[in-house]
């Protein structure tokens, strides 16, 4: 019985947290702040989450960027469209292509993506840097020392992923026959 | 959708560019890019180009490019098809040529693979579009940069003025070639450069030193020392330094200026220009300044 109590507030301090973070919060921080063991913490972050499913209200938990963030579930996108109607502008197809290689294949150089993509690819990245979804990790070792990009961690934040490895994979990507019949 | 062998005239600013209109071709005859006829598919990229209104002009070297690649390969396929022994020695030796066409075929895998990837994230639900989240964001005021110059056109024109009197007059011809240096990698190196001096308490990196040639040496010895040794490059006499370099590294500079992430003083005209960090300084700060949505109604 007492554990059940102790697990209620924690459940209620973590959800706390999560209510007053902007940004997506690491277990090592709830840790840290509600001074319980990581797999409590960890237990109440899934009692949480389906707590909050549980109340429809249109919010969610999420973990993304190596961390846990309450958002608003996607299915509530037209509502929100209407509140925040300046909100982001989604990125172009070129803007996308660029990303998607560097997503997958990083860190990547500029002269491989303009190869792969056969057009020059300098706005697209200037684009992706200015958006902080792009950075530089290092150079190439070789003549000219040419930038290598990688993804951010915003970028994981921007598209709703725990860490890289929950990219898509090849089974679960979209057949693209689609959107050219579009 | 876009039917080739009905449309006249093509808009090519559907396609991204060469490879997505290459893909676009393979798709539209209902087979995989692996059975594909890849012969039959060159021909009609050929067909297409020549008849396709060129609008833009950047892009038009990049579909030109290819063009021209396949013309090559089906000419020189033409003649060794047609008088092979004759010949041999005055064709250059293109014994490569059954792979041309593979390779591309190969570039279109791994193309359609990236249009597929794309395609799957932009479907993703994305934050600040999809899903949002509670963001404490800093006033946007507060990371707008402050412009404090006393410049005017008629300054700018009175400067270009003096410009063309030096190089006598006019600016003859000259040639658009396309060069290596992208603006946004000299961005890169104009941050990490900027961050090295104040990371060792220099207050400002001059631009000359930035574009100096002998980067080891010469900038050790005088980190953000004004113009004006025999080792720093003279800007104005173009020695020292690669002045297709300086331009980039001076555009990339007003590019960075712009985004408030340095920031650059210039005294007199004709003066060491100093940079420095400015705030915000990492990248993330200025993608939170996207989202600024405290203030809905």
């Amino acid at each position: 019985m007492e554990n059940k109590i102790k697990m209620d507030e924690l459940v209620r301090d973590v959800g706390a947290v999560l209510f007053a973070s902007s940004r997506p919060v690491s277990v090592q921080k709830i840790v840290n702040v509600t001074e319980a063991d990581q797999e409590a913490v960890l237990s109440a972050l899934e009692i949480l989450k389906e707590k909050v499913a549980e109340l429809g209200i249109g919010v969610g938990l999420f973990e993304v960027a190596e961390g846990w963030q309450l958002r608003t579930t996607p299915d509530a996108a037209a509502v929100m469209e209407r509140l925040f109607p300046e909100r982001s502008k989604k990125l172009s197809r070129a803007t996308l292509e660029t990303l998607a290689i560097i997503a997958y294949r990083q860190p990547v150089m500029r002269s491989e993506i303009e190869s792969i993509r056969g057009v020059d690819s300098s706005y697209t990245l200037k684009t992706l840097v200015d958006a902080g979804l792009i950075s530089v990790i290092g150079r190439e070792d070789s003549p000219g020392n040419p930038p290598l990009f990688s993804t951010t961690k915003y970028f994981l934040e921007k598209f709703g992923l725990k860490d890289l490895t929950q990219l898509p994979t090849e089974g679960e990507l979209e057949d693209v026959l689609e959107e050219s019949n579009t | 959708m876009i039917d080739s062998t009905e449309t006249f005239n093509i808009d090519l600013g559907f396609f991204s560019g060469p490879m997505d209109l290459l893909l676009h071709l393979v798709h539209e005859k209902q087979v995989s890019v692996e059975e594909v006829d890849m012969l039959t598919v060159a021909q009609q990229y050929l067909d297409i180009i020549s008849r396709a209104k060129m609008v833009d002009l950047e892009r038009a070297s990049e579909y030109l490019v290819i063009a021209a690649t396949l013309l090559a390969y089906k000419s020189d396929t033409l003649v060794k098809s047609h008088s092979p022994e004759s010949l041999e020695g005055l064709v250059e030796d293109r014994s490569q040529d059954p792979n041309f066409l593979e390779e591309l075929r190969e570039r279109l895998r791994q193309y359609e693979i990236v249009k597929r990837q794309s395609f799957t994230m932009s479907e993703m639900p994305q934050l600040g579009a999809d899903t949002f989240s509670r963001r404490y964001r800093p006033n946007r005021e507060e990371l707008r940069v402050k412009y404090e110059t006393d410049a005017d056109p008629n300054r700018l024109a009175d400067l270009f003025g003096r410009l063309l009197k030096r190089v006598g007059g006019y600016i003859g011809g000259f040639k658009i070639a396309r060069s290596d240096i992208a603006v946004v990698e000299l961005m890169v190196g104009v941050i990490e450069k900027v961050s090295r001096a104040t990371a060792k308490g220099v207050a400002a990196l001059g631009f000359s030193m930035l574009v100096a040639e002998d980067l080891k040496l010469k900038l050790r010895k005088s980190w953000g020392a004004a113009s004006g040794s025999d080792d720093a490059p003279d800007l104005h006499t173009g020695k020292g330094t690669d002045i297709t370099r300086a331009i980039g590294y001076f555009l990339a500079v007003l590019e960075l200026v712009k985004r408030g992430v340095i920031g650059a003083v210039q005294n007199n005209p004709e003066d060491e220009i100093s940079l420095s960090e400015a705030k915000p300084a990492s990248i993330e700060d200025l993608a939170e300044s996207e989202f600024d949505l405290t203030q809905a109604a």
